[in-house]
């Protein structure tokens, strides 16, 4: 496995970019839609500009043509071949204009027309008044105006054109042209010839309405005539003209498309240029905006890895005291050098069973060494009391008593020797699990009697009295070996361990299940604080080590203990200090049975 | 030259008494940790030999607690523990010299003479006065070029007549070095083996070189 530091490290960062990142993904969407957005606008308002621009220049000539054809409308001039009347109309129209009034004036032939059409027409007709126009004025109030173009036509066929349209002439039809209208214009495209296209204006007018007395016409003229639904404002008489008379002249005036184009043009241009420079803001602060991002990424990035760090290291520091603390453990100091407030409650369990499984060992490493130290006294001592005697029997020559005294100690101390070594063997075998469990059927009476009957010498020695009761035969399938060594060992040490005077017993007891081995002794005890001890090797209660009567250096009872559990029987142990003790062996019975059912089989 | 054997194996207890015995020193044997303490405490000895494992009080506690006390004899640890560590912590505790159990009977009388020597400021194991030479390792005695063949009681004594040179020794001295605690404490043992040494020593030489001082005790010439 990885160390954790790199892992978590890792996961962190992957996961601070995964987040950082998506964010970052879902800011730049946003962020690119809105402006998006925003150079759409800015497009869409760079045409509707354009288009605003484009109409208000079309307006503005418009208005330029109209008031060019007012102009004129102001200046037109009739010239009348007085030859061609007669008397009488001369007469009538001296009789008519006699009002000094210029407002009667004009509309007393109106009123006239209106009356006696017939005769107006008549007069009309026959005076068929040519067009003139003051050149040096024309050329004055001309000058710099939109038109370069006009041609005015008369219902009587008089006409007037400008130099400038040469041979070409703008049709019109006059006699469709508002038939109704005194006062009328229109505005039309006109393709004059294949390369030349114009934008006139018509406009109608009345004969006598001519000059000054053109009322002013409104300079706001939206929607364009003939296009609305509306038809022009001039004041009309409730009276129709007459279709059949029209005393109308019609003045067009034109000025050549290519101009106004070519005005559209730049405007359109502008507009592109707009939209162009639109374009390139947009993808600047697009630019502008990843640049940003990119920078608040790493930024956060690089902090979020120190933080990452920092929090790792401290989430890790408790760890590192511990494995510090750990390494600092070695065979002479088992003392896990830490505090509980150092530690987060997550390793306190860990230092916690650490500490125990530590104070085991220590207890272990304690109780080898003293066991070491045991063998070595147990075997080392009588070793060298044999090696002292020797040495000194040969030291010098000696009676033959002296040697043979020498000779006796040494070869009592060889079989207390010999004891020790072959009890170490035991456990040793033991340990090693060389012993197995030899079963077989035997009287467990008859074994208990012999192993009271080997003890009775020493018990007679020591004065102590040694009994067994128990039923007088009792057979049973088990190990023999073990079960006469366990009660030799317990035998001796109730025996050793006693009062004069005292008392052994070693009791046989069957019960369904199980039979009970108990040897009883009313001697010395143990103290209750000692009696889990008692079962450990070369434990003694007194730690008196009394070699001269020693066939016992503290094995016996662990080996009693070893071999209880070899042959799954109970170990108890009951005592009182000063009363004596009581040491209880229970065989299990169904074993027993089972075992020997299987033997029989 | 008195010695405190404290061990509580018989018959190692047994054949060390004999042969310190035998080389003349007087032997006193403890078996358990409380009666060497008593012993220690109760009686003047050139050398206690100690073994540690012992019933009751084992011996480190007892060397701590005599060396806390101020008791100044020479101790010789005998123990079947005989690692390192085991021999350092003894050392430090205040013992004179250390050694593990199983050894040889030489080594170990080698080293309790030695550890007698170091008491009375002697380097050399030959004490020379006049013309006589006790050699305390081979445990023979020469006067004028001539063996003389002394018992152990007699050899102990001038033993430590000698290492007392110049100054006078009280009978009572003489029987706290000299005579364990299962002698009879008969007024003139003393004199009588002070008369025996004499006769092997002093008789036949001259001049004579154990001297009475009347009313005070015995001492044996300076240089």
């Amino acid at each position: 496995m990885r160390s954790i530091r790199f892992s978590l490290t890792i996961c962190f960062l992957a996961l601070l970019a995964f987040s950082l990142g998506g964010a970052s993904l879902m800011a730049y969407r946003s962020a690119s839609r809105n402006l998006e957005g925003r150079l759409s606008i800015q497009k869409e308002l760079a045409q509707t500009t354009y288009k605003d621009r484009c109409r208000d220049e079309e307006n503005r000539l418009d208005d330029a043509l109209l008031f060019q054809a007012q102009t004129l409308a102001r200046l037109v001039q009739f010239h009348v071949d007085w030859g061609k009347l007669r008397y009488l109309d001369l007469h009538t129209l001296g009789l008519l204009t006699s009002p000094a009034n210029s407002s009667a004036y004009v509309q007393a032939p109106v009123w006239a027309l209106q009356g006696t059409r017939s005769f107006a027409g008549d007069l009309f007709r026959r005076a068929t008044p040519a067009i003139r126009f003051d050149p040096a004025e024309l050329l004055t109030r001309l000058d710099g105006q939109v038109a370069e173009f006009f041609q005015i036509d008369t219902a009587w066929n008089a006409s007037y054109k400008s130099n400038s349209l040469e041979a070409m002439s703008m049709a019109i039809n006059l006699a469709t042209f508002a038939p109704d209208e005194v006062l009328h214009w229109e505005y039309e495209d006109l393709q004059l010839n294949e390369s030349l296209k114009v934008r006139r204006v018509v406009l109608k007018a009345s004969r006598f309405l001519l000059g000054p007395n053109l009322p002013a016409l409104p300079r706001n003229r939206n929607p364009v005539p003939n296009r609305g639904a509306e038809p022009p404002v001039p004041p009309r008489n409730n009276n129709t003209p007459d279709a059949s008379f029209r005393p109308a002249i019609f003045i067009q005036c034109a000025y050549d498309l290519a101009k106004r184009d070519a005005l559209f043009a730049s405007f359109a241009k502008q507009r592109d240029e707009d939209i162009l420079n639109f374009g390139t803001e947009h993808k600047k602060d697009l630019e502008e905006f990843r640049g940003m991002l990119a920078a608040i990424n790493l930024l956060t990035f690089l902090a979020g890895g120190g933080i990452c760090l920092w929090l790792v290291r401290l989430g890790l520091a408790p760890l590192n005291l511990l494995t510090v603390a750990v390494s600092r453990i070695n065979e002479k100091d088992f003392n896990l050098d830490i505090t509980d407030k150092q530690l987060p409650e997550e390793l306190k369990p860990i230092a916690i069973r650490l500490g125990l499984t530590l104070d085991q060992l220590k207890k272990a490493f304690a109780r080898e060494k003293q066991a070491t130290a045991d063998i070595s006294h147990e075997l080392r001592t009588p070793l060298s009391a044999m090696l002292a005697t020797l040495d000194l029997a040969l030291r010098k020559t000696r009676t033959v008593e002296e040697y043979r005294v020498m000779l006796e100690d040494c070869r009592e101390s060889c079989t207390n020797m010999h004891k020790d070594v072959e009890r170490l063997l035991k456990l040793a075998r033991l340990d090693a699990g060389a012993d197995p469990f030899r079963p077989e059927l035997f009287d467990l009476s008859h074994l208990a009697s012999d192993c009271v009957k080997m003890l009775s010498p020493l018990a007679q020695s020591k004065g102590v009295e040694l009994q067994f009761e128990g039923e007088s035969s009792l057979e049973i399938h088990s190990d023999p070996g073990k079960l006469k060594e366990i009660l030799v060992n317990l035998l001796h040490n109730a025996v050793q361990y006693n009062k004069p005077l005292g008392s052994v017993f070693l009791r046989l007891s069957s019960r369904p299940g199980s039979i009970i081995i108990e040897v009883e002794d009313n001697g010395i005890g143990i103290e209750a604080s000692k009696k889990n001890m008692i079962f450990e090797r070369f434990f003694r209660v007194d730690a008196s080590r009394s070699h001269g009567d020693s066939t016992n250096c503290g094995l016996g009872l662990a080996i009693v203990k070893g071999y209880a559990e070899l042959l799954g029987a109970g170990l108890e142990v009951t005592s009182e200090l000063g009363q004596g003790s009581t040491f209880k062996i229970v065989l299990p019975a169904p074993l027993i049975k089972e075992a020997f059912a299987a033997s029989r089989l | 030259m008195k010695i405190l054997l404290v061990e509580d194996h018989k018959l190692l207890a047994r054949s060390l008494k004999q042969a310190l015995e035998e080389d003349g020193f007087a032997v006193d044997l403890a078996v358990a940790g409380d009666e060497a303490d008593a012993k220690a405490r109760g009686a003047i000895y050139d050398v206690v030999i100690l073994d540690l494992m012992l019933p009751k009080i084992d011996g480190l506690t007892l060397l701590k607690g005599w060396r806390k006390d101020g008791l100044t004899f020479h101790v010789l640890i005998l123990t079947a523990m005989g690692t390192l560590e085991d021999k350092v912590l003894g050392l430090n505790l205040g013992a004179d010299d250390y050694l593990p159990k199983p050894f040889e009977l030489t080594e170990f009388l080698a080293r309790v003479r030695a550890l007698v020597r170091r008491g009375h400021q002697a380097k050399d194991p030959i004490l020379r006065i006049h013309d006589l030479e006790i050699d305390t390792g081979a445990r023979s005695v020469r006067r004028a070029g001539k063996d003389i063949y002394l018992t152990p009681r007699e050899f102990s004594l001038l033993r430590f007549l000698c290492y007392h040179r110049g100054k006078v020794v009280t009978r009572s001295m003489v029987w706290e070095h000299l005579y364990d605690e299962n002698d009879d404490n008969t007024s003139n043992v003393v004199d009588v083996y002070i008369r025996y040494l004499r006769n092997k020593i002093d008789k036949n030489f001259t001049p004579p070189l154990i001297l009475t001082r009347w009313g005070e005790g015995y001492m044996i010439k300076g240089d």
